[in-house]
């Protein structure tokens, strides 16, 4: 699936980066994530939900694993 | 089956019934002194050394109320500076200013003559009497709000293994990856990265670092900030990828791994998702084997306990910043069991609410950072390492470490529970109260009760067989040994240095413990009657290892009768009153053994 939002950046856990969706869906972020770092980037992802995933988030919004990222 | 119980069972009955009364009576004694540490403020003065004078400055505390104008007046004729020593001042009149020492005498001489001083005298510097001398310790606000440098006068977790379920640590030198300065040290024993499949759960991170100190940082070396049980063995468990997320079955996997080698405590400090059996499997798996899973609640903010934490036999931590009140972001719910410091950076917009621990910097696992971070799984930690400070002072199961935890917690003493805070605010030094833990003297009491109540329940026995002595039934080496064995163990082991060898340590506590390291805490076969009656059943109720027999069957009743009247918990037995029965009728199985075993050996029997 795909999703198109902004990358926001959270001050918790010494800092991990989430998806604002453009449906206004937060969604935490794993996988291909590296170059996904900067505040307010918009951005298309390319991955799957994974309902099973954990996360220093822990925030228990949906875990978006990324396998293909590109900038907007 | 061989042994008999001839004899009447009815006055031995009534007669055990009034020495477990008595018992309960020296164990309620006990517990009350445990749970009064919340009105023990003359007893935390007491535990302050007396000080030093602080030459150069005094303090003035004028009458409740007074005015910063109103001294700022008087100032003027005193020539010195005060001021308010905190934001208390406004209300209780607190004053502190620079003096030369020369004149300092003589100026508060004038100063007490005024009538709005209640009093003025030098300043003086009070200290715990360990203060660890690392250089940023005084940051570490959080583990003043727990009462760590008292706490650490009992334990400081020696010989407890704590599992870090996280991202790893930095705890080797290999390839990219450094040993953090404030690391080297430590206590380490071998974890796994379920990731990278290997043996080298390296953090490519910080998360989990970060996690390990506030756990076990090494402490009084000079370098960096404190951790609480800085004598415990850390091992580190990778399950989080360089981005801080993982799967259910790599938790769940870790998790397992940690239970089957060694750890008592894990801490997990992650979550999120949806229910996972898998996992839940796990946490009752590790809870059956006698170790207490420490989780996060969550950082949602929200009247929801996240996955693991809300799994039955975790125990679920929310976080409080520096104030003492729930984080904002802190998760809360049904399932919450206590609150610990997680910080708040966002309160008051300052760095140094978080939390203080030298980990790793963000993408670079080589180099060295000291970071504030904030969250609930900067909390989570706080609970671990007192559990493991509880367990190392002599709680032997979850059960137990649990119940200090919730007893000795700030707010306890009210008995209300809350969803936002569960049984309270983590304090350390109130848990090892609760617990029955001293400087010096760490669970003795419940030995020592054991000890008492085996004493008495022998001469209980005793008064059942008056003819026994004439019989030739003497009490001999065997006998006391295997009693003092089976209700205290070999305590000295710790002292020798041997404390925390893997089934050698659980030698060191009462009988009752023994199988813990094999079959978990409270496991039936060493909760029960069941071990004398099968030495008997093979043959050592006859010839010299009979007066041991009974000795034992004597020390192990009386441990069993201290476990049930302190709500130690049986496995497989959900209700701590069907645990208790349980406990009782084991322990009155253990002492007709023994008095079928003497009063043969009183018949002569061979």
């Amino acid at each position: 699936m795909k999703l198109k939002g902004t990358i926001r950046r959270e001050d918790l856990e010494g800092g991990y980066i989430v998806l604002l969706a453009e449906d206004g869906q937060r969604y935490l972020l794993g996988g291909a994530t590296k170059a996904l770092r900067h505040e307010g980037l918009k951005v298309e992802l390319e991955g799957e939900i994974d309902p099973g995933g954990v996360s220093i988030g822990n925030t228990g919004e949906p875990l978006f694993r990324v396998k293909k990222a590109n900038k907007l | 089956m061989a042994v008999r119980t001839s004899g009447s069972a009815v006055p031995m009955f009534l007669l055990s019934s009034l020495a477990v009364v008595g018992a309960a009576a020296a164990l309620a004694t006990c517990s009350g002194r445990a749970g009064g540490h919340k009105s023990a403020g003359p007893q935390a003065a007491a535990d302050l050394n007396s000080g030093e004078l602080v030459a150069d400055t005094i303090v003035v505390d004028f009458q409740d109320g007074t005015t910063k104008a109103t001294y700022d007046e008087l100032e003027k004729g005193w020539g010195i500076d005060l001021e308010f020593n905190s934001v208390e001042g406004t209300q209780d009149g607190i004053t502190i200013g620079r003096v030369d020492p020369a004149r300092r005498e003589a100026l508060l001489e004038k100063i007490r003559q005024d009538p709005r001083v209640e009093r003025a005298e030098a300043l003086v510097r009070v200290h715990a009497d360990f203060v660890p001398n690392d250089p940023q310790f005084k940051a570490q606000w959080n583990l003043q709000l727990i009462g760590m440098p008292d706490a650490w006068e009992v334990s400081a977790g020696e010989g407890v293994t704590v599992a870090v379920i996280d991202t790893g640590i930095a705890y080797e030198d290999a390839g990219e990856f450094r040993t953090v300065p404030d690391l080297k040290g430590a206590r380490f024993v071998q974890g796994y990265d379920f990731v990278n499949d290997d043996e080298h759960a390296n953090d490519d991170h910080g998360h989990g670092t970060h996690v390990a100190g506030t756990i076990a940082q090494v402490t009084h070396n000079g370098e960096g900030v404190a951790g609480i049980a800085y004598k415990a063995t850390l091992m580190p468990i990778k399950v989080l990828d360089a981005n801080g997320s993982g799967t259910s079955a790599d938790v769940a996997d870790g998790i397992r791994f940690a239970a089957d080698h060694g750890a008592k405590v894990m801490n997990l400090s992650l979550g999120g998702g949806a229910r996972s059996q898998v996992m839940a499997d796990a946490v009752a798996y590790a809870r059956k084997k006698g170790v207490l899973v420490v989780c996060a609640a969550g950082n949602g903010g929200r009247g929801v306990v996240e996955f693991p934490a809300a799994y039955p036999g975790a125990l679920a931590v929310s976080a409080v910043g520096p104030t003492g009140e729930l984080a904002s972001y802190s998760s809360w719910g049904k399932e919450l069991d206590i609150a610990a410091p997680g910080g708040d950076k966002r309160l008051r917009g300052r760095e140094e609410d978080g939390i203080l621990q030298n980990t790793i910097a963000p993408g670079n696992p080589g180099r060295s950072v000291y970071a504030w971070f904030n969250g609930t799984s900067m909390a989570t930690p706080h609970v671990a390492g007192v559990a493991a400070l509880l367990f190392a002072a002599g709680a032997s199961t979850p059960e137990e470490v649990e119940q200090a935890l919730f007893a000795g917690a700030d707010h306890a003493r009210s008995g209300e529970w809350s969803e936002r805070l569960g049984h309270g605010v983590l304090n350390a030094k109130g848990a090892l109260q609760a617990l029955g833990a001293t400087p010096g003297g760490s669970g003795w009491w419940k030995r020592l009760a054991s000890l008492l109540l085996a004493i008495a329940l022998w001469l209980v026995t005793r008064m059942s067989l008056p003819r026994m002595f004439r019989a030739g039934f003497k009490p001999g080496a065997g006998f006391i040994g295997a009693l003092l064995l089976s209700a205290m163990g070999l305590f000295f082991l710790p002292w020798l240095g041997l404390g925390s060898v893997p089934g050698l340590s659980a030698l060191s506590k009462p009988a009752t413990e023994w199988g813990n390291w094999l079959l978990g805490s409270g496991n039936w076969l060493f909760s029960s009657a069941a071990l004398p009656i099968l030495l008997a059943m093979i043959g050592l109720r006859r010839g010299m290892a009979r007066g041991a027999l009974a000795g034992f069957s004597i020390g192990l009743a009386a441990v069993l009768l201290v476990k049930a009247f302190t709500g130690a918990g049986v496995a497989w037995l959900s209700s701590s009153v069907l645990a208790a029965i349980f406990l009782a009728l084991n322990a009155f199985m253990a002492l007709l053994m023994a008095r079928a075993v003497m009063h043969s050996a009183g018949r002569g029997e061979r």
